[in-house]
C-alpha cells in the first residue's frame, strides 16, 4: 500500500521546475518502477509526486555529429528499439535488454535507473561505462557532469531537490568491441550480482590500443578499473595477460556479501568474466 | 482527482485518490477483478495490462499516469462473444492450470503478437519472462503461443454457441 | 464456442478474467481486515493498547485475544492444537506469524493506518533460530526412527562406506495467489467464510474449537484457488476472518500481501548426515542417518514431513540394516506445513546421491548399481507404511528407468570447453488410495436435472490440478453427454460431502472413484425408472445415452426425463469411495528421472540440456492436466534445486518476497522438459489411474546433482545448487 500523496503531471520542463522549486516534499516519478516499490517500503514518503514522463523533450533520443542525447524519461524499451543507440552506444542497448522484464522495460526509464543509483543498476553501469554525462536543470540553471561524479553512493546522487534530470549525453562510441555483461541469479527479473562494461579497441598489430572497463555491484558505486585499463594498452591477449586481468580486477573491487552472493563470489566472478570477455574480444580479432 | 482514459475501448472518467495504483482502481473501483494482485512489486506479472498496447505492471502504475492513454485488460479481449485467439489457444493447449497468472500472461502475449505475429520460441520466452507461473512449468503456455505463430488459428473464427 | 466441450469449464472462465478467486469478491458494505503481526519472534506481550486505533475514523473494531471468549484460542491442523489464534496480554509470541490483533475498517488503507496506532509493549525473550542452537538448548518435540536389522553388523559387511552431509533450506510455495478471503454472517446467523482451502474438514474443526462456535454455524467454502502445493493446508487467514465476521457481524475481506504470505508457512528444512555401507559387488548393506529439522514453534506438519523423510531415505532399495533417526526441534522461525511431495524429494535426494557415490567408487554404472539393489516385488509389502501392493500394476521401477534412458538418447557431447554430465534417479513413492485415517471416504453427490444435465458436489477444490477436468471427463464418457452439461460445486462444508484433503496425490483416485460410483448409481436409477415407464419386467440397460432391452432401443432419453419430472422421480445419488482395504490406504507408484547438464567450471554456471521423467501413472484420464502437472512439477523441483532458498535471520525473513526469493521464469526452464507416462492400469483406480500430482519433483533434483557430479567430479549436497556453490565445491573460491 502506498502512502497518501498528490499527483501532478507538468507538461513542460519549466512547469516541472517551478513545482520542484517549492518547499513541498516532492518526488519525481518517471517510470515509477522504483519509486512505488520504495514508497511501499516506506523508504520514500513524498507529499507530491511529479510525473515527468509526458514531457516531450524528456522522451527524445537524438543525435548530433558527436553525441547521442537521451532524455531522462526514455524507457528501456525505447532504448532497445533505437537504431541510434544500437549503433553508437551499443552497451546501453545490451544493458537495456538485461533489465527486469518486458513490463519493467516498457515503464522504467534511464533517468529513473540513474537516480535510484543502485550500484547494480544495469542502465547506470552502462552509462558509466561509456563515460556518459548527465544534465541536471533547475530554475537556477543547468549543471552537467559525468554520471560517475553524479552518483556518490548506494542510493545517493548529487541531484538537488529542486533539480530535474534533463537527460544524458553519450559520446558516440567507436570501440572495436563493446560488451555489457550481467551475472544474475536467474535469466529475467534479476538484480545484478555483478555487471559491467568492457570496451576495447585494437591496433593493426592486434594489440589492445585502448580500453574502458567498468564494473557494477562490486563497490558502492560503479567503478572504473583504471589500473587494468592501463595494463592492457599495447598488449595482446595471452594466458599471462589473463592472470593479470584477474589480479587487477580482484584488487579493484570491494563487494559486499548479501543473499544473492558472497563477496568472494562477486570478486571471483567479476575477475573471471572480465578475463573471459577480453579473451573473446581478442579471438574475434584473430588475436 | 479525476482521471480520464480509454478502458477496453470505452472512454471512462474515474474519481480517484492520486496515490492509488491502476491495479487497485481496476479491481476495487471498476470491479474488473480479472487483473490480479500477486506481489505489488513488479516481480510476478499477475497484474499485467496493456497501456497504449504495451505491457505494463499495473501494480507499479499510478492511476494518474494513464490519463489520456488506452488501457486494455483481460476483460477487454473478447469481441462480440468470441474469445480472442490468445485466449482460445491458452484454453485449448492446456496452458491454464490454476489460472491466476493467466490474465497477465495472456496480456503479455497479446503485446508480443501485436508487434510480432510470428514469434520464435525464444521471443515467446522473452515476452513472458516477466510473468511468473508456478503451475505449468511454462511449456504449455509456450506451445499455445507457438501454435498461433505457426498459423493454426489463422483462418478460424471463434464464435460462442 | 467452437470446441467448447473440449475446454474445461473453469478454463473458459480463467482466460476471460471471469473466474473469481477468494480476494475478488465484493459484498455491499464490506469491511476490510488487517492483522497486527509482532515486532519480535520471541517475546512476552505485556500490554496491547488499542484505544488510539479504535478512535480512528472508519475503524469498525479492533479485535484482540479478549474477544475469544468461548473457544480455546488454540488451533492447528492436527490435534493436539498448539497454535494460538491471537496472542494476548501476558501471553507469548513464538514466531513472527503469531497474530496479535485484527483491525476491521471501512477501507484497507484505514485498517493499515489503525495497525500503526496499536501500542504493544514487549518483553523480548531469547529465541532459538538455528538447528545448532536448538540441538544445544532444547529437546526435540518429535523423534522418529526407522530401524531394521543390526546397523553395526551391516557396516561390518560393507567393503566401502560413503558418507555425506545434506542441507535443504526452507522452500516457499510461491503460488501466484496470496492467501485471501471474505466472510459474512447470513440470515441464519451462519458465518460464511470463503477462502482457498486444501483441508476443509480440518480447518472447520480448528476454527470451531478455537473460537467456540458450533460447526453448523460456520460454513467454509472455496472458490477457484490460485495454487496450493500444500501451502493452503496451513492456518493462514481463515480463523482471523471467521472471528472478524463473527464479531462485527458485517461482511469482511482479508487479503494477505505477498510478504504476509511469505511469512506464513514453509516446506521443512533439513540438515542431515547419512552413511551408506556397500559391498564391493555393489550391494547396499547398511544405511545410517541422522536427520535434523528446525521446525516452527508449533507442530504443524512437522511430524509428518519428518516421518516421510525418514522413510524415503531408503528409496526403492533392499537394504538389510537400517538405522535412520529424525529429530524435529521447535524454533522461533517459521511454521512448517505440507508441500508437494514433502519428505520424498529430500529422502530420494539423499539415497540417490549416495548410491551414485558408491557407483563411482566401485566403477559401476549408475543403472547397474540401482538394478542390483532394487527391492523385489514380494518385498514391497512392508516397505512403506499402510501401503498395499494389491493396488499396483505390473510396472516396475526399472520399466520407468528404461523408458527414460530410451527417450534421453545418447549423452550429449561437450562443446566450447564446457563439461557435460548425465545423472539419473529413481523413486518409489505412494499416493493416497482410499484416504488416510481421518480422511477416510470421499463422497460425490450427483443430481441429474430434467434436461439430462448433471451437477456434481465434491469436497475437493479446483486449485489448478485439474480435478474438474477429470470429473467432467469421466461423466461425459459415462453418460455420453457433452462436458458443457456437467457442472461442479466444489469444496463447501455445508453442501459437499466429506472428502480427503487436497493432497497426497489422492484427488484423481478418490474423487474419480466416488464420481464413478455415483454415476453407476444414477444409471441404476435411470434404468429402474425406464422399466417403470415402460411397464416392463425386462432388464433395461442405459448405454450411450439411450435405453436398450436386449439391443433393442426402447426409449428416448427426453421422454424418460419428462416422466421423471412429472412424477417427481428422485435423480439424486451419492457416490462413495472408501478404498478396498481397511488399513492399507496407499498404493505404490514409481518415477525415474534423468538430467543432462552442461557446466562451465570457470563460472560455476550450468545449463540443463534436458530433463526426462517417466511416471508410472496407471491411466492418464486427462492428458493435458497430467502432462501439465508433471512438467510443472519438474520446474518446481528445479526451482528448489537451482534457485530457491528461503533465508531467515533471528526469526525474520531475509527473503521476504518474490524479489529476493527467485523462482524460475520462462527463461530459466531447461531446453527440453520431457515427461513420459507408463500406462499400465492399476487395480481399483478410476479406469486404473494412479495419483501423480506430487511426484514430478522427486527425481529431477537428485538427477541434477548426479549430473553435475558426473560432469565435474564433485557432488553438491547443499541446495540450491547455485554457481557459487559449484565454485566452492571445485575450490575455485
Amino acid at each position: 500500500m502506498l502512502t497518501k500523496f498528490k499527483y501532478i503531471r507538468p507538461k513542460t520542463i519549466d512547469e516541472a521546475l517551478e513545482i520542484l522549486n517549492t518547499p513541498e516534499n516532492t518526488a519525481i516519478i518517471s517510470g515509477g518502477t522504483d519509486l512505488l516499490v520504495q514508497n511501499r517500503a516506506r523508504l520514500v514518503e513524498p507529499n507530491t509526486v511529479v510525473d515527468v514522463k509526458e514531457i516531450p523533450e524528456l522522451k527524445q533520443i537524438r543525435e548530433t555529429d558527436t553525441d547521442i542525447l537521451l532524455g531522462s524519461a526514455v524507457t528501456f524499451s525505447m532504448i532497445i528499439e533505437s537504431d541510434i543507440v544500437r549503433k553508437h552506444a551499443n552497451v546501453l542497448t545490451q544493458a537495456a535488454q538485461c533489465v527486469g522484464s518486458p513490463q519493467i522495460r516498457n515503464q522504467g526509464t534511464i533517468g529513473g535507473n540513474a537516480q535510484t543509483a543502485s550500484p547494480a543498476g544495469d542502465g547506470l553501469v552502462a552509462l558509466c561505462g561509456m563515460d556518459a554525462e548527465v544534465e541536471l536543470v533547475s530554475l537556477s540553471g543547468v549543471r552537467r557532469m559525468p554520471v560517475k561524479q553524479y552518483v556518490v553512493g548506494p542510493g545517493k546522487t548529487v541531484k538537488q531537490h529542486n533539480e530535474l534530470i534533463k537527460g544524458f549525453i553519450i559520446r558516440k562510441q567507436e570501440w572495436d568491441f563493446s560488451r555489457f555483461f550481467k551475472v544474475g541469479r536467474r535469466k529475467a527479473l534479476a538484480i545484478s550480482i555483478v555487471n559491467g562494461v568492457i570496451n576495447l579497441s585494437f591496433d593493426d598489430e592486434k594489440n589492445i590500443s585502448s580500453a574502458r572497463i567498468t564494473l557494477g555491484a562490486v563497490a558502492p558505486t560503479p567503478v572504473q578499473i583504471a589500473d587494468l585499463e592501463k595494463e592492457l594498452i599495447g598488449k595482446r591477449y595471452s594466458d599471462e595477460l589473463g592472470t593479470l586481468i584477474r589480479e587487477k580486477v580482484l584488487a579493484a573491487v570491494a563487494p559486499i556479501s548479501d543473499i544473492r552472493g558472497s563477496k568472494e563470489y562477486r570478486s571471483y566472478i567479476a575477475a573471471v568474466r572480465c578475463d573471459g570477455i577480453i579473451k573473446e574480444a581478442a579471438s574475434m580479432r584473430g588475436c | 482527482m479525476d482521471v480520464a482514459f480509454k478502458l477496453n475501448g470505452k472512454n471512462v472518467t474515474v474519481e480517484v485518490e492520486p496515490h492509488w495504483t491502476l491495479l487497485d482502481v481496476l479491481r476495487d473501483k471498476l470491479g474488473l477483478t480479472g487483473t490480479k494482485k500477486g506481489c505489488e512489486a513488479g516481480e510476478c506479472g499477475a497484474c499485467t495490462v496493456l497501456i497504449n498496447n504495451e505491457s505494463a505492471n499495473s501494480c507499479l502504475t499510478l492511476i494518474g499516469q494513464v490519463d489520456g492513454k488506452e488501457v486494455t485488460t483481460i476483460e477487454g479481449l473478447m469481441k462480440d462473444g468470441e474469445l480472442d485467439v490468445v485466449q482460445r489457444a491458452f484454453a485449448e493447449k492446456g496452458a491454464v492450470h490454476c489460472g491466476y497468472c493467466s490474465p497477465g500472461m495472456i496480456m503479455s502475449v497479446k503485446a508480443l503478437l501485436l508487434k510480432n505475429p510470428r514469434p520464435t520460441r525464444d521471443e515467446i520466452k522473452e515476452a513472458i519472462s516477466g510473468n511468473l507461473c508456478r503451475c505449468t512449468g511454462y511449456e504449455q503456455i509456450i506451445e499455445a503461443v507457438e501454435s498461433i505463430a505457426e498459423g493454426v488459428y489463422d483462418n478460424e473464427e471463434c464464435k460462442q454457441d | 464456442m467452437k470446441n467448447a466441450s473440449k475446454i474445461r469449464l473453469d478454463v473458459f472462465e480463467k482466460v476471460t478474467g471471469n473466474a473469481k478467486y477468494s480476494g475478488d469478491y465484493t459484498l455491499a458494505g464490506m469491511l476490510h481486515a488487517k492483522i497486527l503481526w509482532p515486532k519480535y519472534p520471541s517475546a512476552k506481550i505485556l500490554k496491547i493498547d488499542t484505544s488510539e486505533a479504535e478512535k480512528l475514523k472508519g475503524v469498525e473494531k479492533v479485535i484482540t485475544r479478549k474477544h475469544i471468549v468461548n473457544g480455546t484460542n488454540l488451533s492447528g491442523i492436527f490435534e493436539p492444537y498448539d497454535r494460538p489464534v491471537l496472542v494476548g496480554e501476558n501471553e507469548v509470541v513464538r514466531f513472527c506469524g503469531d497474530a496479535l490483533a485484527i483491525v476491521v475498517a471501512e477501507t484497507e488503507e484505514i485498517a493499515a493506518q489503525a495497525l500503526e496506532k496499536i501500542k504493544v509493549e514487549y518483553q523480548v525473550l531469547p529465541g532459538i533460530f538455528t538447528i545448532e542452537e536448538a540441538i544445544e538448548k532444547t529437546t526435540p518435540f518429535f523423534v522418529f526412527d526407522n530401524k531394521k536389522g543390526n546397523i553395526d553388523e551391516g557396516f561390518s559387511q560393507a567393503d566401502i562406506v560413503l558418507e555425506e552431509e545434506y542441507e535443504f533450506p526452507w522452500v516457499e510455495h510461491a503460488y501466484m495467489e496470496p492467501e485471501a478471503g471474505y466472510a459474512f454472517v447470513d440470515g441464519q446467523g451462519v458465518v460464511n467464510v470463503c477462502y482457498g482451502s486444501q483441508n476443509l474438514a480440518r480447518h472447520h474443526r480448528a476454527i470451531c474449537k478455537s473460537l467456540g462456535l458450533s460447526y453448523n454455524k460456520v460454513r467454509l467454502f472455496s472458490p477457484y484457488i490460485g495454487g496450493g502445493f500444500g501451502g493452503k493446508h496451513a492456518i493462514s487467514v481463515q480463523i482471523c476472518l471467521t472471528l472478524a465476521a463473527h464479531v462485527v457481524k458485517k461482511p469482511v475481506r482479508l487479503v494477505w500481501t505477498r510478504e504476509e504470505s511469505f511469512a506464513g508457512s514453509k516446506r521443512h528444512s533439513i540438515k542431515s548426515k547419512v552413511r551408506l555401507g556397500v559391498t564391493k559387488e555393489g550391494k547396499m548393506v547398511a544405511l545410517q542417518g541422522e536427520i535434523y529439522t528446525p521446525a516452527g514453534p508449533y507442530m504443524g506438519y512437522t511430524d509428518k514431513t519428518l516421518r516421510a523423510t525418514v522413510y524415503e531415505v531408503i528409496g526403492p532399495y533392499a537394504i538389510e540394516h537400517v538405522d535412520i533417526v529424525g529429530k524435529a526441534y521447535p524454533t522461533n522461525n517459521i511454521d512448517i506445513t505440507a508441500f508437494r511431495g514433502f519428505g520424498w524429494t529430500e529422502g530420494t535426494f539423499m539415497i540417490e546421491t549416495l548410491i551414485e557415490k558408491a557407483a563411482r567408487k566401485l566403477n559401476m554404472s549408475s543403472e547397474d548399481i540401482r538394478k542390483l539393489n532394487l527391492l523385489e516385488e514380494d518385498k514391497w509389502k512392508n516397505h512403506l507404511p499402510r501401503t498395499s501392493i494389491e493396488l499396483h500394476s505390473k510396472v516396475t521401477v526399472e520399466d520407468t528407468l528404461a523408458k527414460v534412458l530410451d527417450a534421453a538418447g545418447p549423452k550429449p557431447k561437450p562443446r566450447d570447453g564446457k563439461k557435460v554430465g548425465r545423472g539419473i534417479a529413481t523413486a518409489m513413492v505412494t499416493f493416497d488410495f482410499g484416504n488416510n485415517p481421518g480422511y477416510r471416504g470421499t463422497g460425490a453427490d450427483m443430481t441429474m436435472f430434467s434436461d439430462g444435465s448433471i451437477n456434481v458436489q465434491i469436497g475437493f477444490p479446483e486449485a489448478g490440478q485439474g480435478i474438474s477436468g477429470v470429473i467432467t471427463g469421466l461423466l461425459s464418457d459415462f453418460f455420453n453427454i457433452d462436458s458443457s452439461k456437467i457442472s461442479i460445486v466444489h469444496c463447501d462444508t455445508h453442501t459437499t460431502p466429506k472428502s480427503g484433503s487436497l493432497g497426497s496425490s489422492r484427488a484423481t483416485v478418490n474423487a474419480g472413484n466416488a464420481v464413478l460410483d455415483g454415476a453407476k448409481k444414477l444409471k441404476a436409477k435411470l434404468e429402474q425408472y425406464a422399466k417403470e415407464y415402460l411397464k416392463t419386467d425386462e432388464e433395461v440397460e442405459f448405454r450411450n445415452g439411450k435405453f436398450y432391452s436386449k439391443d433393442k432401443e426402447l426409449l428416448e432419453f427426453e421422454d424418460l426425463m419428462d416422466y421423471c419430472y412429472i412424477w417427481g422421480k428422485n435423480l439424486s445419488v451419492q457416490g462413495w469411495y472408501e478404498g478396498p482395504f481397511p488399513t492399507e490406504t496407499r498404493g505404490f507408484t514409481f518415477i525415474s528421472g534423468l538430467v543432462d547438464v552442461e557446466v562451465d567450471e570457470e563460472t560455476g554456471e550450468y545449463e540443463i540440456l534436458q530433463a526426462v521423467n517417466c511416471h508410472d501413472t496407471g491411466k492418464v484420464l486427462y492428458y493435458d492436466g497430467a502432462r501439465g502437472q508433471m512438467i510443472g512439477g519438474v520446474i518446481m523441483g528445479l526451482g528448489a534445486a537451482m534457485l530457491e532458498e528461503f533465508v531467515m535471520k533471528d526469526g525474520k525473513p531475509l527473503t521476504p518476497s518474490l524479489t529476493q526469493y527467485t523462482i524460475p521464469t520462462a527463461k530459466d526452464i531447461p531446453e527440453k522438459n520431457i515427461v513420459l507416462f507408463l500406462e499400465e492400469p492399476g487395480k481399483y483406480g478410476p479406469k486404473g489411474a494412479k495419483g501423480l500430482g506430487e511426484h514430478a519433483l522427486h527425481c529431477v533434483v537428485p538427477a541434477l546433482a548426479n549430473a553435475l557430479y558426473d560432469a565435474t567430479g564433485v557432488l553438491i549436497t547443499h541446495l540450491p545448487i547455485t554457481p557459487e556453490r559449484v565454485l566452492r565445491a571445485l575450490n575455485k573460491i
